[in-house]
């Protein structure tokens, strides 16, 4: 069954269009990866499903019920218990005055879950990030770039929510540290089900943990498909993404990536070496091409042919 | 001479001793890149070359040059004067470097006024400029926005922008590319190297993506418990890592191509560092230790590879 469903979001700064007409669903227990431009509006997506966007057209549905328009202390704490959130910038998503201890104990102590049970828990999940239980009187501007990161995962995973979005939760670990914590979010998600919408920048990652993945250019999803994204990516824009990926060869890298989104057609035909007139017409719609994958561009058939 | 050489720095903060001797040299017109464990003390020791860090720590050092002229002896008058002029820093949380209630063009540009001649006008004209190096579109207007509006990946380069403004001859980035995508980021990296080399800039570059080191640094170095344990030319230490540490580093990375059931992390903790380590800090957590190992710090070996590192296996039976 379906946890998170996004029903054509929309949501705008000014007249900056961040997120558009955005449609998505999240099953039970799964993981779905999201990457894509820096800027093309992943942490609006994410924000907006924890309720801390408001949306200017559009639906989500958590559990099936419809996010609350607006928040009162009860449906905040109702949503709290369904949805976490792992902020991309740990440090100011944290309290600085508070020890990690605390800071551990708090999210458990608002929900009223695991009475009694608090500081043990709080300190199980100090080893489970790889922190030493001596950190626990320590402060956040006392830790590493990496620990903080560390402490804000384990924040939101504690309280056992049925979703979390993590927002680059992983951006700042060396690759040692970084697999301790993916094999980690593998076993939660094997052990309590929890389901995760992951962004990250880093495909190789995102491959190992996410069934399927979405790709974000300019507010729209362009491409979503299974784990086969990374080995044949049929959207002009991932292709791009997976050339540049470091170790792919930096010959491949594009060279167009300065020009800005176009306004009218196919916001990525400017730097697209597909695009043709056609492309300046419509706005292609992500549609089903087969294989369980969902491509938005117009000229696939005919780019795939050549 | 090199740009920037450090010997022996110690950092401790309360009874911490974060860092234990660290060896640095930086070239000028070269990247060196420093990795390590998360904590392992890279942030402190960048902190420390900017001579940033919080005021209880402790610092000690042996020799610190920086361009022929011996550090310990400035004051913070004549520090204000170095940084971002001379030496400039990308800091790891980019809102530590900027002011939420300023534009972002304004920050740069007050910047550049500050430490340059350039009148207001041209120093604005020069943040939208490099703005636009770094890959962001319609900069011009994304200069009139304050960080709030910025998403993460935007925020990481203004503040490069900043750092690079007033064309420093030495930059030190600390995990400057972590909220970019990988395009981006190929930006990002190609101004940098354009830097070292049209300009001579040295580059000591924090990161743990070893794909960004492979692209960019002609040395490594490896950190562990706040120390070097192992460092040399770049292509030799990720083809031949020496040292267990290092191979343990190189183990973990996922791939883009083979699929796995779960990474390989290394089992255990990093050692208390407010107790005295008299061995290698590894040993814990080492496959390959030895009784040697906890009792003695081995010695920092030239190996035949190429590469120095710092570990029992290296050393010859007597
Ligand atoms: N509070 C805000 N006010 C105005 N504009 C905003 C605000 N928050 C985000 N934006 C804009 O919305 C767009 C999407 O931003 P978002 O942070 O979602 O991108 P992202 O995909 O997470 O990027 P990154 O990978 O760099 O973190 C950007 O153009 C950004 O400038
Ligand atoms: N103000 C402080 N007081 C006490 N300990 C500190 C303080 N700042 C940092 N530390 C500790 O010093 C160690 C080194 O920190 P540092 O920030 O240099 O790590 P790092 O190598 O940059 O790690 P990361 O990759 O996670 O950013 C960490 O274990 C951290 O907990
Ligand atoms: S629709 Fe046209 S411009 Fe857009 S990605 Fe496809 S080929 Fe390129
Ligand atoms: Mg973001
Ligand atoms: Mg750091």
């Amino acid at each position: 069954m379906s946890l998170l469903t996004i029903d054509q979001l929309s949501i705008r700064f000014g007249d900056v269009r961040a997120v558009d007409k955005v449609s998505l669903s999240v099953a039970e227990g799964e993981v779905l990866g999201l990457v894509g431009e820096s800027g093309s509006g992943k942490s609006t997506l994410g924000r907006a499903v924890c309720g801390l966007e408001s949306p200017a057209a559009g639906q989500i549905e958590i559990a099936g019920r419809p996010l609350p328009k607006r928040f009162t202390a009860a449906t905040f704490r109702k949503q709290a218990a369904l949805v976490q959130m792992v902020f991309q910038d740990a440090y100011s998503a944290m309290n600085p005055r508070m020890t990690l201890l605390e800071s551990l104990c708090e999210p458990l102590r608002l929900q009223g879950k695991q009475r009694g049970r608090e500081e043990s828990l709080a300190l199980d999940w100090l080893d489970r990030i790889g922190l030493p239980r001596r950190f626990a009187t320590r402060y956040p501007h006392e830790l590493s770039g990496g620990q903080r990161q560390r402490l804000g995962i384990a924040r939101a995973f504690i309280t056992e929510p049925k979703l979390v979005i993590c927002d680059e939760p992983v951006s700042a670990l060396d690759v040692s540290v970084q697999a301790q914590i993916i094999n980690l979010l593998q076993q939660l998600q094997r052990d309590t089900g929890v389901a995760m919408v992951f962004i990250a920048h880093d495909l190789a990652v995102v491959r190992h943990l996410a069934e399927r993945t979405a790709v974000m250019y300019h507010g729209r999803i362009v491409e979503l498909g299974g784990r086969d994204l990374f080995a044949s990516p049929r959207h002009p824009y991932t292709q791009a993404l997976v050339a540049a990926n470091p170790g792919a060869g930096r010959e491949l890298l594009e060279s167009k990536s300065l020009l800005p989104p176009a306004a009218e057609g196919c916001a990525y035909r400017r730097r697209c070496r597909f695009a043709t007139e056609a492309c300046r017409a419509g706005e292609p719609l992500l549609s089903d091409v087969g294989g369980q994958r969902l491509v938005a561009c117009d000229r696939l058939a005919e780019i795939e042919k050549s | 001479m090199s740009l920037l050489s450090v010997r022996d720095l110690h950092i401790h903060i309360g009874d911490n001793h974060l860092v234990r001797g660290v060896d640095l040299a930086v070239e000028r017109g070269e990247c060196l890149a420093l990795v390590g464990e998360s904590g392992s003390g890279k942030s402190l020791t960048a902190l420390s070359l900017m001579q940033l860090l919080p005021s209880h720590a402790r610092l000690e050092h042996g020799e610190w040059l920086f361009d022929g002229q011996d550090m310990r002896s400035l004051d913070e008058k004549a520090w204000r004067k170095v940084r971002a002029r001379r030496i400039a820093m990308v800091f790891q949380n980019p809102m530590t470097a900027l002011n939420p209630t300023m534009t972002i063009g304004q920050q740069i540009a007050e910047v550049i006024c500050l430490h340059t001649s350039m009148s207001r006008r041209e120093a604005r004209q020069r943040a939208i400029d490099l703005l636009e190096r770094l890959g962001i579109v319609n900069a011009p207007r994304r200069a009139k926005q304050y960080p709030f509006e910025l998403s993460g990946g935007m925020l990481q380069r203004a503040v490069i922008a900043m750092a690079v403004a007033c064309g420093p001859s030495m930059l030190i980035a600390d995990e400057p590319t972590t909220a970019l995508d990988v395009t981006v980021q190929a930006e990002v990296l190609a101004l940098l190297q354009e830097l070292c080399r049209d300009e001579g800039l040295g580059l000591l570059l924090i990161t743990h993506d070893l794909g960004v080191v492979e692209a960019m640094a002609k040395h490594l170095a490896v950190m562990y418990a706040g120390r070097i344990v192992e460092s040399g030319e770049c292509a030799r230490v990720l083809s031949q890592p020496a040292h267990p540490y290092t191979r343990a580093l190189q183990a973990a990375m996922p791939s883009l191509g083979e699929a796995r059931e779960s990474l390989q992390g290394i089992a255990g903790t990093p050692p208390d560092l407010s107790r005295q380590i008299p061995g290698c800090a590894f040993a814990p957590r080492c496959p390959q230790a030895m009784n040697i190992c906890v009792r003695e710090l081995p010695q920092t070996r030239l190996i035949e590879t190429g590469q120095c590192t710092e570990c029992w296996l290296w050393e010859k039976p007597e």
